[in-house]
């Protein structure tokens, strides 16, 4: 298993739902699809990783690289359902003070609307 | 009792799955006192450090891994060995978190993490190869 993505939209907000795993080897394919959707004009991202195993730098990167983006264009990206291992790893590296997480990918969506 | 695992693989991206399927089977059962959250970290920073070495290291062109594990009760050792040119993390430093949003960077975020999650690394160059040792420290009790 390397890293497959599905989509699905909720109002204006874009959910990517990722499942595998986000390395150096798999991380150009959510690069694309982020940078895609950008591109589309779609601002406001949630990634949600509920299905995802393991994020490198790589991933975590890639992330972090469309915060500034995605927000100059008032929209924003955002992380939902990351199992206890890559939520630990999230917390360890202080991501949880650059970018906004929750449970699951519904509450992200409706964090949009607050 | 100590308990010392090895794998050398080809320097491949396509292998730093199989290195982390090693690892943390190995030091899940090597060290029975470490805890999951500290199995992710080592997880990580091996991740980390062996993706370097090919991209960094080998620059994509051949070479091999060898990862040896250390563990004892109260630390785990690995010592990861490679042919490629000289390269001694210590002489990095991390990226502030900061500068990677304002800035947009997408890259130097694995020094980072390996100095984190790390209790010690020594490095040493001999005989054409890079040694590099991640020690972490193991907790007495396993984490909920």
């Amino acid at each position: 298993m390397a890293v497959t993505l599905g989509e699905r939209k909720s109002g204006d907000v874009y959910v990517l739902q990722a499942s595998g795993f986000i390395d150096t080897s798999t991380v150009s394919v959510v690069e694309e699809k982020i940078t895609k959707l950008f591109a589309e004009g779609k601002y406001k991202l949630v990634v949600d990783l509920s299905g995802v195993e393991f994020v490198s730098s790589a991933g975590w990167g890639v992330f972090v690289a469309f915060l500034k983006k995605m927000r100059d264009k008032d929209g924003d990206l955002k992380l939902s359902g990351m199992i206890e291992k890559v939520a630990k790893v999230f917390t360890l590296m202080e991501f949880d003070s650059l970018m906004d997480a929750y449970a699951d990918e519904d509450a992200a969506v409706k964090s949009f609307s607050r | 009792m100590k308990k010392i695992l090895s794998i050398e693989v080809p320097a491949e991206q396509s292998n730093l799955f199989i290195i982390r399927n090693f690892y943390t089977q190995s030091i899940r059962s090597g060290c029975a006192a470490i805890s999951e959250a500290d199995i992710a970290y080592m997880e990580l920073a091996v991740n980390e450090f062996c993706e370097n070495i090919i991209r960094h290291g080998y620059k994509g062109g051949p070479g091999t891994i060898n990862i040896r594990i250390i563990a004892d009760e109260d630390k785990i050792r690995t010592v990861i060995t490679d042919s490629a040119k000289p390269y001694n993390i210590l002489e990095y430093d991390p990226i502030d978190k900061e500068k990677l949003v304002e800035k947009g960077i997408k890259g130097r975020l694995g020094i980072r993490m390996i100095k984190t999650i790390c209790d010690s690394i020594k490095y040493t160059r001999l005989n054409n190869k890079n040694k590099t040792v991640l020690t972490k420290n193991i907790r007495a009790q396993k984490e909920t």
